[in-house]
């Protein structure tokens, strides 16, 4: 078992893919639970923010819940890893479906990709360090990382990574003091996921 | 840059893996975590999991078989079979599947759900299963694995999915899948100038040079197999050799 504290995934009504994360993190001997009400924050030591879904629909979820500001007030305090769509949350606001605010986490916005190949990106590719980080420690261009996306957050002086698909670049990681995130999916990356989760455990 | 991925599509009928043949003749594979655990460690990039006979049984998708057999295996998964609500999608999404795919149920009942899974959980969530039959000189689009015909054209019924959000296609022939006989590669022509989203091709691979075949007249964002991996599991990293070339 990870010594290294609980484990907290965001839980929503109707979202994500958080059986997928669960197994990744438990299988890095990390002790998981999930974070369905404002009682359960002080239950974790991490938060996970999971990410399938799209940005309006689950940041009206989390005010149906009366959970954003205790959301912020743990992100700000705890080390906060998100995922994807969990990543986009940070950012001051989205252009998906429609204008919506964020958590205002990140100094960013989520805009849709500018490219004319195909949207939503699906697939593998390898990711381009931009500033050091502890989270991407021992990644290197040859690690495959699993995008699956359509919205991008703008570009921020938290980019810690970078992606080019065709010949458009947009963040792939961003780290905020304890705040981190990456666009891509961790627990649906292979070897190379796995990674990236011992490197948040250890954080 | 993405590289073409390489998809193994898994079909299930009740508790094991199935193989059909021109989407009827079964052969059976083997028990479904040998089959995902084998095909996973060959170094398949993503899985697509159907359950080929819920729609046509009219029953609801086995879901513990999903949960239990997905342990462990950190690539995208796929799934498919009866989905014909959002809750059905959220059982689906709570329990291992990273994107739905859909067919019957948007195709013979009610395409709006389409737009419903899109607008919940964004189109990267939302692969159209396609069906395809030659009928005269037209390809019609089926259900049910390939059993039931509908009034829909193929290009009629990618524009209508497209505009409702979804988000990647899974073409399917019914005249070539479970063949050995190589691509339906008259068809894969047709549609592809119509394609906006990421299109993923299969059905009727039995050997390397057809998907050489393939290659030569497009690079398509996935190729799924299945067959050809039933045949020789180290297929698996020959093609992958092959995609990346």
């Amino acid at each position: 078992m990870n010594s290294k504290g609980k484990i907290g995934i965001l839980k929503l009504p109707n979202r994500g893919n958080l059986n997928s994360i669960k197994d990744a993190l438990e299988y890095c001997d990390a002790n998981v639970g999930f974070i369905e009400t404002n009682d359960d924050f002080n239950k974790f030591d991490k938060i996970v923010l999971p990410g399938v879904g799209a940005f309006n629909k689950t940041i009206e979820n989390i005010i149906d819940k009366d959970m954003k500001n205790e959301l912020v007030v743990n992100v700000n305090n705890k080390i906060t890893l998100g995922i994807c769509l969990g990543m986009q949350l940070f950012a001051k606001s989205s252009d998906e479906i429609q204008l919506t605010e964020g958590l205002n986490i990140l100094n960013c916005n989520v805009k849709k990709i500018k490219t004319k190949y195909p949207l939503p990106v699906i697939g593998y590719n390898n990711i381009k360090i931009t500033s050091d980080n502890k989270l991407l420690k021992n990644i290197n261009e040859s690690d495959q990382f699993y995008f699956m996306h359509s919205y991008a957050v703008s570009s921020t002086e938290n980019q810690i990574a970078s992606v080019k698909y065709h010949n458009t670049e947009y963040t792939a990681a961003v780290a905020k003091d304890n705040v981190f995130g990456v666009q891509f999916h961790i627990e649906k990356s292979k070897k190379s996921g796995i990674k990236v989760i011992n490197n948040f455990l250890n954080l | 840059m993405h590289k073409t991925r390489l998809i193994a599509k898994i079909e299930i009928k009740n508790n094991l893996v199935v193989k059909p043949i021109y989407f009827e003749g079964l052969k059976i594979i083997g028990k479904i975590k040998d089959v995902i655990q084998s095909t996973y460690n060959s170094g398949i990039d993503e899985l697509i999991y159907i359950d080929i006979v819920a729609s046509l049984y009219q029953r609801k998708f086995q879901i513990e078989l999903l949960k239990q057999n997905l342990k462990n295996i950190f690539i995208p998964i796929t799934v498919g079979g009866a989905i014909k609500s959002i809750d059905d999608c959220n059982n689906l999404f709570e329990n291992g599947a990273d994107k739905v795919a859909i067919n019957t149920y948007a195709l013979q009942f009610d395409e709006k759900i389409i737009y419903q899974i899109a607008k919940n959980y964004g189109s990267q969530s939302l692969v159209l299963n396609i069906e395809a039959k030659k009928v005269e000189n037209d390809w019609l689009c089926y259900s049910d694995n390939g059993r039931c015909p509908s009034s829909r054209n193929i290009l009629e019924w990618i524009k209508i999915a497209q505009d409702l959000g979804v988000g990647e296609i899974l073409l399917q022939s019914v005249d070539k899948d479970g063949s050995k006989k190589g691509f339906d590669l008259e068809l894969y022509k047709k549609v592809i100038k119509f394609i906006k989203v990421p299109l993923i091709i299969a059905s009727g691979a039995g050997k390397l040079e057809h998907i050489s075949d393939l290659l030569k007249i497009h690079k398509p964002e996935g190729i799924c197999l299945s067959t050809m991996f039933y045949d020789d599991i180290k297929n698996i990293s020959l093609v992958k050799r092959l995609i990346d070339e």
